[in-house]
């Protein structure tokens, strides 16, 4: 799927964010984007595993062309969405990007060791946030060739 | 060999040696006795019968005048010859009479014959030769054991012999050996079953006493009384062996007591030893704990503790970016230090990280080459060399044992603050070496603003700060950082500075070791 502003379908983004603030800042900076977005947010790592497997109440969820996800999250942790994520065979196509608040070490190589696609420290500044943000956009959206979505639709 | 048998076969030759010269010279002795006794008999017998028989009749024949008339002769000698007959019937031994020639002349040997065997008559021949007393022994059949005598009597050219039968002498010759013989075994037995049990009385008994005892002793056995009472050497040494069974048996007792004692303490020891390891085993585990809390801790303060500081400077900024134009100068300018601050905390937060984790998360030590580390860190820092102009000078450098990845961290601090610390003069920045007692001395000098002797030991302080922040920015971390990654070395980190003229950061790492695990 060759993704631009002109295309009907929006691009589907699943951000999985416990804390409502960064939540709410990650979808304004989305705001600002030239490209059709769709930001659907689920708030713990059990709502996630059920909008992607599309159990209820997610029966009409669609497919995410990407992943924003953070490590420290209530009920399912991050950690384990994200190897959930990486062993199904038809979840495990789509991009996932860590963006948590944690620059451990030990967090760093267990996201890569699960295969995560790369992995973000949350800026403390808002503008650079807003440049992670524009930039992940950009990566992902207009630089990376992705697979086409056969599978699920 | 047993102590018996050697006494016996050191004692018993001599008895049997004296036995068989005593026995030997005692049948010497007899048999000389018989040949002089047998020797005597001979003599006398045949002195006789020459004497009385023979030459008593030739007198008559002188005193006759009839010597020469052969009738008379004959009848003469055929009545000494008849005398022969009855000497020989009434006593032992036989009488021949011959010829010089060698002719048989008369015989008492054989009454009825005149026919001797060759052999015998050979022996006659030898005997009437000599007129010695001879011993003759048979050789052949024909031939016996005879002893002989021969006496001549010239008048009537008669040779006479006596001969004795050898057998009855040799039989009685046996006789006196077999009984000498057996007296002397008989002897020799009772002197040597005498000798025996006197050896086992007097010697073997006690010594056996003594072994038995000396035995128990060995095996650490009591003993009262050795049952040795003769006044001798060996009485001696059993009641020298009573007193010294006596004396290692106290002397044992005493020592079985001291070790007991000491067992005794020994075990108290080990039981405190015990009860003192369990206690550091159990300090341990705490610290242990304590150590992992500490970590915990550190990851959520780094985690945690940012994310409501993020809210607040990004929100901050969101709404100075939303109402741009609608805030006025002072509600930007706060803005400003809200955010501000919160950016300070975090950089001390991620501080706060570092430092603890130079304890928690260090890792191994290795040998490594100094030379390496300065050539990567200054490869780090290439952008702020290079903005400042700044000369930096690294003497050949030792390989060191240290962990890696700190000493790469301890020396990057210290090259920034020698960096951002400048005066008006672009940074000049020496590193060097010098052996010591305990390891390499490495030298970080700058001709920086230097420190006061007065901050000179608070700047190791954790967030403390000499100089203003818009001056010289920084979260006043680093050095303490440095601190603790020296210390972990086993070290302290060491300045030497004067005001306004730069400042010397010192610090001792390990030599190289020998890894050969």
């Amino acid at each position: 799927m060759n993704i631009t502003g002109q295309n009907v379908n929006p691009i589907e983004i699943l951000l999985i964010e416990d804390n409502p603030g960064d939540a709410r800042l990650a979808e304004e900076s989305f705001k600002e984007s030239k490209l059709l977005l769709r930001i659907n947010h689920v708030e713990d790592g059990e709502q996630a595993m059920s909008y992607l497997l599309r159990h209820p109440p997610f029966e009409q969820a669609t497919r995410p062309n990407l992943i924003l996800l953070d490590l420290n999250l209530p009920k399912k942790d991050g950690r384990d969405v994200l190897s959930e994520i990486k062993s199904n065979e038809t979840l495990k196509r789509i991009p996932v990007v860590v963006l948590t608040t944690s620059n451990a070490n030990e967090d760093i190589d267990m996201a890569y060791d699960l295969h995560a696609n790369c992995y973000i420290k949350k800026p403390l500044d808002f503008n650079q946030f807003m440049k992670v943000i524009t930039n992940i956009e950009a990566f992902w959206f207009t630089v990376v060739q992705l697979p086409e979505d056969k599978c699920c639709e | 060999m047993t102590l018996r048998a050697k006494l016996m076969l050191a004692i018993l030759p001599l008895p049997l040696f004296a036995i068989i010269g005593l026995g030997w010279w005692h049948y010497n002795a007899a048999i000389k006795m018989v040949n002089q006794t047998t020797s005597l008999y001979l003599k006398t017998m045949l002195e006789s019968y020459v004497h009385s028989e023979i030459l008593h009749r030739y007198n008559l024949l002188e005193t006759l005048g009839a010597t020469e008339i052969s009738s008379f002769v004959n009848q003469y000698q055929q009545e000494a010859m008849k005398a022969a007959d009855q000497i020989t019937a009434r006593q032992e031994g036989h009488l021949f009479i011959v010829s010089p020639e060698g002719q048989l002349l008369h015989t008492t040997e054989h009454p009825n014959s005149d026919e001797i065997r060759p052999g015998f008559k050979s022996q006659l021949d030898i005997c009437a030769t000599s007129h010695r007393l001879q011993t003759l022994l048979r050789h052949s059949k024909q031939e016996q054991d005879i002893i002989c005598i021969s006496k001549q009597f010239k008048p009537w050219n008669w040779i006479i012999i006596l001969v004795l039968d050898g057998q009855d002498i040799q039989t009685s010759l046996s006789k006196i050996r077999n009984s000498t013989l057996t007296v002397a075994l008989l002897v020799m037995a009772i002197i040597t079953i005498t000798i025996i049990i006197l050896i086992r009385k007097f010697i073997l008994n006690p010594v056996d006493q003594l072994h038995s005892a000396a035995t128990l002793i060995a095996n650490k056995q009591q003993i009262q009384k050795i049952g040795v009472h003769s006044q001798d050497e060996l009485g001696a040494l059993a009641r020298n062996m009573e007193k010294m069974a006596h004396e290692i048996h106290l002397t044992h007792n005493r020592l079985e007591h001291h070790v007991q004692i000491r067992t005794q303490e020994l075990e108290q020891k080990t039981e405190l030893l015990n009860q003192e390891i369990e206690t550091r085993k159990q300090v341990e585990a705490r610290l242990n704990a304590s150590n992992r809390d500490l970590q915990d801790f550190a990851y959520v303060a780094s985690h945690d503790l940012q994310e409501p500081l993020r809210m607040v400077s990004s929100y901050l900024q969101l709404i100075s970016r939303r109402y741009q134009g609608k805030l006025d100068q002072d509600a930007n300018e706060f803005i400003n230090f809200a955010v501000d601050g919160a950016h300070r905390m975090s950089a001390m937060i991620d501080g706060l990280l570092q430092y603890s984790r130079v304890e928690t998360q260090g890792e191994t030590f290795n040998n490594t080459d100094m030379n390496t580390i300065i050539k990567d860190v200054t490869a780090n820092l290439s952008l702020q060399i290079e903005d400042c102009g700044a000369k930096i000078v690294a003497t050949e450098l030792p390989v060191v044992y240290c962990d890696q990845n700190q000493i790469f961290r301890l020396l990057q601090n210290l090259l920034t603050n020698a960096l951002k610390f400048h005066g008006n003069a672009p940074p000049e920045i020496n590193i060097t070496a010098e052996k010591t007692k305990t390891g390499w001395q490495i030298n970080v000098s700058d001709n920086g603003i230097g420190i006061a002797k007065k901050d000179q030991q608070q700047i190791f302080t954790m967030f403390k700060r000499l100089h203003g922040r818009t001056k010289f920015p920084g979260s006043g971390i680093g050095l303490a950082v440095c601190k603790r990654i020296v210390k972990r070395h086993g070290e302290v980190l060491r300045v030497e500075s004067t005001h306004g003229k730069g400042s010397r950061f010192y610090f001792i790492l390990p030599f190289k070791q020998d890894i050969t695990r």
